[in-house]
């Protein structure tokens, strides 16, 4: 892998499997109804067993690079495979097949908190956490202060943290991640966490990663925000890449696809056009 | 290395030193949650350590000293099936945790990489303090029936290495098929069962018949149980060629465990 690349997709494909697992009591069923319904199995060929064979391409043959300090947009319709591909970089699943290269640590927003305990107290929860995303001991106590004051959390540091309200536990969550001296950081539909003021702060915290060398891969539904933070935009359908370029050109083309397909269901239907899409699409025109 | 392999690291493998402090300060922190979460809102807190073990004694004391009137080759009963039940109990309850282990962190696995094989490690750990509790009896019983050790105890932590091994091995087993086929549950429940019948807990090794006795042997807790026995309790040199057994059975269920696990570790997600 380049130096300069720290994530690399090589002809990666990633199949969901969509059926049960497969039962001895079906496998039984199945082959009863072949002697006992003239050979006949009354459901699909597919149907073999008790499990489905049907499978989803959730990825097709991606290959993209990406580099040290830029920052990606992910774009595309829901079910295009967005999140396949963060779990893919998150390691957290494995292609199918081709070869999915990442350098140094990787966090993800998308699931804040998620090796907390409800039992434990916010500060056993920030060591537990940073011993997950790989950090030792030291490291997560030479940053303790700063996670907890980030968090806002400065009274409650010894508080089991299934007594946290919501908002205090995603505070807490996302410090935890992004205080980890991340190399690669994804985000999912910016930052749902706290009010605001938080997400302000949370999103100059992001920018002064990305300025510091770290690599953003940034999913969102809203173009304006992936103009604003990213250099490059990816626009995604099917699994595949639609187009791959600068973020301005991608969100104009996409936006162009987008506005064509409100148009046409309008056309076809017209209840369609409530006010939820011309409020959709004159956001859009902006 | 080949940059797949490298992909399972943290770090892109950079530092192979730094990987292992990683490893290892993961696995105390699951322990730690482990043992906080577990002893959490009990009454009696480490006291559950020590019903299992103790409950199994009285009822074996009872069929098979008084009714059966089974062999304890000259030592009182109740600590000659105690001293036994106390790995037992280790093995079982480690291999019965640890089973679970990847299937209770589902929430963790579909969520944020690390190396999937600390679970099960941490998980059998975690009966390992259950194990020191369980002991502590073990020595208030030798007091009782004024049975002073010999140096041959010193070999304790050997043994319990070996069965922890062991017990980690099984569960690697185990946990990774778990996340696949849930009937691999009532399986290993069955099987530790069975396991504990065949093994030299409730009678002696010499009641095995000695046509049956190398088979018998292949079960590595029939030299494990009667090693602890012969050193904490007879303080005499363990059977060394049953031990040597146990090891090489152990190394075979841990290779074959560590292969499997690693084989379908990056489907857990997908899965569990």
């Amino acid at each position: 892998m380049p130096g300069s690349c720290v994530i690399e997709f090589d002809r990666v494909f990633k199949q969901y499997w969509l059926g049960k697992t497969q039962t001895l009591a079906g496998i039984v069923s199945a082959n009863m109804r072949r002697v006992f319904c003239n050979g006949q199995p009354r459901q699909s060929q597919e149907e073999e067993g008790g499990a489905s064979r049907a499978s989803l391409s959730a990825v097709r043959d991606m290959s993209f690079a990406v580099g040290r300090g830029e920052s990606l947009g992910l774009i595309g319709r829901n079910g295009s495979g967005k999140t396949t591909l963060l779990k893919l970089i998150n390691r957290v699943t494995w292609p199918t097949s081709g070869a999915v290269r990442t350098q140094g640590r990787i966090i993800s927003l998308l699931e804040l908190g998620a090796g907390f305990h409800g039992e434990l107290s916010a500060r056993d929860n920030i060591y537990l956490s940073g011993a997950i995303f790989g950090l030792t001991r030291k490291e997560v106590q030479a940053r303790f202060d700063e996670i907890v004051e980030f968090a806002e959390i400065e009274r409650f540091v010894d508080t089991p943290i299934k007594r946290f309200s919501s908002g205090m536990f995603a505070r807490l969550g996302f410090s935890a991640a992004i205080h980890s001296d991340p190399d690669i950081v994804l985000v999912d539909e910016v930052l749902s966490v706290g009010d605001e003021a938080f997400q302000r702060k949370a999103l100059d915290k992001l920018s002064v990663l990305v300025k510091g060398g770290a690599t953003l891969i940034l999913v969102s539904h809203d173009m304006r925000v992936i103009q604003q933070v990213c250099q490059r935009a990816m626009w995604m359908g099917n699994g595949t890449i639609m187009a791959l370029g600068e973020a301005g050109e991608i969100m104009a083309r996409y936006g162009e696809q987008i506005q064509a397909e409100i148009h046409r269901n309008a056309s076809e239907r017209p209840w369609a056009s409530a006010p939820g899409a011309t409020v959709l699409s004159e956001a859009l025109e902006r | 290395m080949s940059p797949d392999r490298l992909a399972m690291e943290w770090e892109g493998g950079r530092d192979a030193a730094r990987e292992w402090r990683l490893k290892w300060e993961l696995a105390t922190n699951i322990l730690r949650r482990e043992i906080k979460g577990r002893y959490s809102q009990t009454f009696l807190g480490f006291g559950w350590a020590l019903i299992q073990p103790v409950i199994m004694m009285v009822a074996f004391t009872l069929v098979f000293g008084r009714f059966a009137k089974v062999s304890s080759e000259g030592v009182p009963y109740p600590l000659f099936s105690y001293v036994g039940l106390v790995p037992w109990t280790f093995l079982a309850s480690g291999i019965a945790a640890g089973t679970f282990s990847i299937a209770g962190y589902r929430s963790l696995i579909t969520r944020v990489y690390f190396p999937r094989i600390i679970l099960p490690i941490a998980e059998v750990s975690t009966r390992l303090l259950d194990f020191f509790v369980a002991a502590l009896l073990l020595a208030v019983l030798m007091v009782v029936y004024g049975i002073a050790p010999t140096l041959w105890i010193l070999m304790v932590p050997v043994l319990l290495g070996i069965q922890f091994f062991l017990a980690v091995g099984i569960a690697l087993w185990t946990s990774a098929m778990y996340a696949f086929y849930r009937d691999v549950g009532p399986v290993v429940q069955l099987g530790l069962q069975v396991w504990l019948l065949l093994s030299p807990v409730a009678y002696p090794l010499s009641a095995v018949p000695d046509r049956h006795r190398f088979l018998y042997l292949l079960n590595p807790m029939s030299g494990l149980v009667e090693g602890y026995r012969s050193i904490i309790v007879f303080g005499r040199a363990p059977d060394f060629s049953a031990l040597g057994i146990a090891v090489a059975v152990t190394a075979v269920v841990f290779l074959g465990g560590y292969m499997v696990f690693k084989g379908l570790d990056r489907y857990f997600a997908d899965f569990v």
